[in-house]
């Protein structure tokens, strides 16, 4: 069955981006336009790309990592989206988490791997580096109704002036509070740092020098560094780089005030302690602290863990503004479906899994947060009084432009090791970390510019 | 033309010996030349090319601060913990070999912790070092305040040397009881005729007489600390091999670079496997000429 696409526009762009035949395959009932996006079935997506249709039978490759969760639902959406797209099959292929990176590069080496990449947000200015990933069309994800639709944070997702992916779904951050303790302390969830601080402090209990329960989770490895950069740095007023992600200013005063904010648990031997249960999710998750820092995929986790803890979450304690962090998984089309049925295949499959329908069904199966604003105040989400806190915070929660993550990870984890465990001055730290992080920017940006 | 018989089963003798040959030519040799040639690219397995830099991985090795480091490192896993491990062994083999009842079960115990999965391994001394963890308790007990011996650039090297002693103690073990008891029982009769005190007996001759295991348990000990990566990686914080890069091996560093980060620097990851590959071929080489000599 054909169908007509609705705009001029991307007949013309088709023609020239997919050939001679799909382009005749779309201008065959170009007519039939408008209605036909009425008539579109709801397993189509919501870009009005329901009308695009292959030139004959298509099968391209989804790559996603093993998440029960995630890659059970995605296998109950292949067989409504085929049905509602004759001539696309989907492959659904999944590797271990852990072998993500190597799974791909080895596949790419080999002349295989994915047309479709379910990938982690802070790994796609690599990947386009690489000239892995192709731009989405802007005539058929158009920019305007990107950033209208989505969150904020998706611009992490964009280089230069392309964008290269659409979420499903989105994490934040908010604070974990046991409410045991903190009753035992008589303190409320804490709304501001300084009410974060002393909380922390009345509620953590030591026998001797061990601590029975820690105030506040040392984390950093965790979520500590993602704490600082995103939401501290912005909640002190500053920003942790220039809007054009060139130009960090983790070395600003705002950035420092923060950094001697997060150093002032670390280093006080009354509230917590490095290495405590091993590490954060999992002294909280026992019911050795008090308050904890985590993402939203952390209800979960507990929910099968730790079905006794008596915890709520409360969004992260502010400032002079709000601010959380946010990260995402979200799907891009590679090289390898750049250009005939393939593209069309692929863009007609983000397009599905950014939709509103696919997210309400995503949000209660996987626990993640829904991408789309509109979502964000949709009754039935907000329910769960666990998961409604980190919906809230999503209007002003910033994902991190970085152009590699494991290293960017390290030099800030180092900063702080340098001031808690080898006394160096914060604002040399800090300033060796954003030399060594700034270093790979100004590399990235030209090598892009070459 | 006809082959006479015994050229006949030299020929049956090298062609049953080509397939494992062959086999080990492209799954071991074969990758490993490959990562030569690999370490002269700016290779990146997802990039469309992978130009030709000549020595500029190696010039990169030679600046790289968190490598010379990881090969400090990797130095002190191999002169604290072989020395360590090979000590603690012949000790506990001495000890074993003079059992009389029971000695299947304490070889066995001492064997076990060697088949359990070096990951497992790491997990569970992870939480005996934590802080609130139970070698703090046992140092309670006795006054010492503990620390947290991981969380410390001080102490979390030698945390990750104890446990891969204790891991390895098994082999070592078992490796040492067959060199003891290879000894001929002759010699200790006439030490002890001779009235050899036991420390003349062990220095004299138990010594001398282990000497081809000794130097096995050496060279294999040296090459395997040469090679630590998996106890860095699942007992160090986030298994970076921190705090600060103190525990980070030459190996982590490499899986680092190649495998563990966007954009993957395949080439600079290869570059120091080339050099870590020279490293031990040159210790091994040392090593056999040292330590190898006739015992008579």
């Amino acid at each position: 069955m054909k169908k007509s696409v609705t705009e001029q526009a991307i007949d013309r762009r088709t023609a020239l981006k997919f050939g001679a035949a799909g382009a005749a395959a779309f201008g065959a009932a170009r007519h039939l336009g408008a209605i036909a996006q009425d008539a579109t079935p709801e397993t189509t997506g919501d870009f009005g790309l329901g009308d695009l249709t292959v030139s004959g039978d298509v099968e391209i490759e989804y790559w996603q990592y093993e998440y029960a969760s995630k890659t059970d639902l995605v296998n109950e959406f292949i067989p409504e989206f085929e049905a509602a797209n004759p001539g696309i099959k989907i492959k659904h292929v999944n590797f271990p988490y852990e072998d993500f990176i190597q799974q791909v590069a080895a596949a790419v080496q080999a002349g295989e791997g994915p047309d479709v990449l379910n990938v982690y947000f802070g790994w796609i200015p690599a990947y386009v580096q690489q000239q892995f990933l192709v731009p989405l069309d802007p005539e058929l994800f158009p920019h305007d109704v990107i950033e209208s639709e989505f969150f904020p944070m998706i611009s992490a997702g964009k280089v230069v002036d392309d964008y290269y992916a659409l979420p499903t779904a989105v994490r934040t951050l908010a604070l974990f509070c046991n409410m045991d303790h903190l009753d035992a302390a008589g303190v409320a969830p804490p709304t501001t740092w300084d009410e974060l601080l002393a909380a922390a402090k009345a509620t953590a209990v030591k026998n001797g020098n061990d601590f029975e329960v820690v105030g506040f989770t040392h984390d950093m490895a965790g979520q500590g560094h993602n704490w600082w950069r995103e939401a501290l740095i912005r909640q002190a007023g500053g920003m942790p780089s220039t809007e054009d992600n060139r130009t960090l200013q983790w070395t600003s005063a705002e950035g420092i005030e923060a950094f001697n904010y997060v150093t002032s648990f670390l280093m006080d031997s009354e509230i917590t302690q490095s290495g405590f249960q091993t590490d954060g999710p999992t002294a909280f998750g026992s019911g050795m602290a008090a308050l904890h820092i985590d993402g939203s995929y952390r209800v979960g986790t507990y929910k099968s863990s730790a079905p006794d803890l008596n915890y709520k979450i409360v969004p992260l304690p502010e400032n002079k503004d709000k601010a959380s962090f946010a990260s995402f998984w979200c799907n891009t089309i590679t090289r390898n479906a750049a250009e005939g049925d393939k593209a069309i295949a692929a863009a007609k499959w983000i397009d599905f899994l950014a939709s509103a329908d696919v997210m309400k069904r995503w949000t209660p199966a996987v626990g993640e947060l829904p991408a789309r604003s509109a979502l964000a105040e949709d009754p039935s989400l907000l329910e769960d009084d666990k998961v409604a806190p980190f919906i809230e915070s999503l209007p002003y929660s910033y994902a991190t432009f970085m152009v590699n993550e494991a290293e960017l990870r390290q030099a800030v984890l180092d900063a702080f090791d340098n001031v808690t465990l080898a006394g160096l001055d914060p604002e040399v730290a800090v300033q060796e970390a954003q030399d060594k992080v700034q270093a790979q920017l100004d590399e990235y940006w030209s090598s892009l510019e070459d | 033309m006809s082959l006479s018989l015994s050229r006949r089963r030299w020929l049956w003798a090298y062609a049953f010996i080509a397939i494992p040959l062959l086999f080990f030519l492209l799954i071991r040799i074969g990758p490993t030349l490959y990562a030569f040639w690999v370490s002269f690219h700016d290779w990146d397995p997802i990039a469309l090319d992978r130009p030709w830099v000549g020595l500029k991985n190696y010039q990169d090795i030679a600046n790289d601060k968190v490598f010379w480091k990881a090969l400090r490192n990797t130095g002190v896993y191999v002169l604290v913990g072989v020395p360590l491990g090979l000590g603690i062994s012949l000790v506990i083999a001495l000890g074993l070999q003079r059992l009389i009842r029971f000695a299947g079960l304490f070889r066995a115990l001492y064997f076990l912790p060697y088949v359990t999965s070096l990951v497992a391994v790491g997990w569970v001394w992870r939480w005996i070092y934590m802080p609130n963890g139970v070698l703090n308790d046992v140092l309670g007990w006795f006054g010492i305040n503990g620390t947290s011996w991981l969380g410390d650039p001080a102490t979390a090297i030698y945390a990750i040397i104890v446990t891969t002693v204790w891991h390895g103690l098994g082999f070592q073990v078992v490796i040492f009881l067959a060199g003891l008891e290879s000894i001929p029982t002759d010699y200790m009769d006439a030490a002890a005729v001779d009235g050899a005190t036991s420390w003349q007996t062990f220095k004299d001759i138990v010594i001398p007489q282990l000497n081809p295991t000794i130097v096995f348990l050496v060279v294999t000990g040296v090459i395997s600390n040469l090679q630590v990566f998996t106890q860095v990686r699942s007992m160090s914080s986030q298994g970076t091999g921190g705090p600060l890069n103190s525990t980070i091996s030459i190996v982590l560093y490499v899986y680092q670079k190649a495998f563990a980060s966007l954009p993957s620097k395949m080439g600079y990851a290869s570059a120091m496997t080339v050099v870590l590959f020279l490293i031990i071929l040159f210790i091994t080489i040392v090593q056999l000429r040292v330590l190898q000599r006739d015992t008579d």
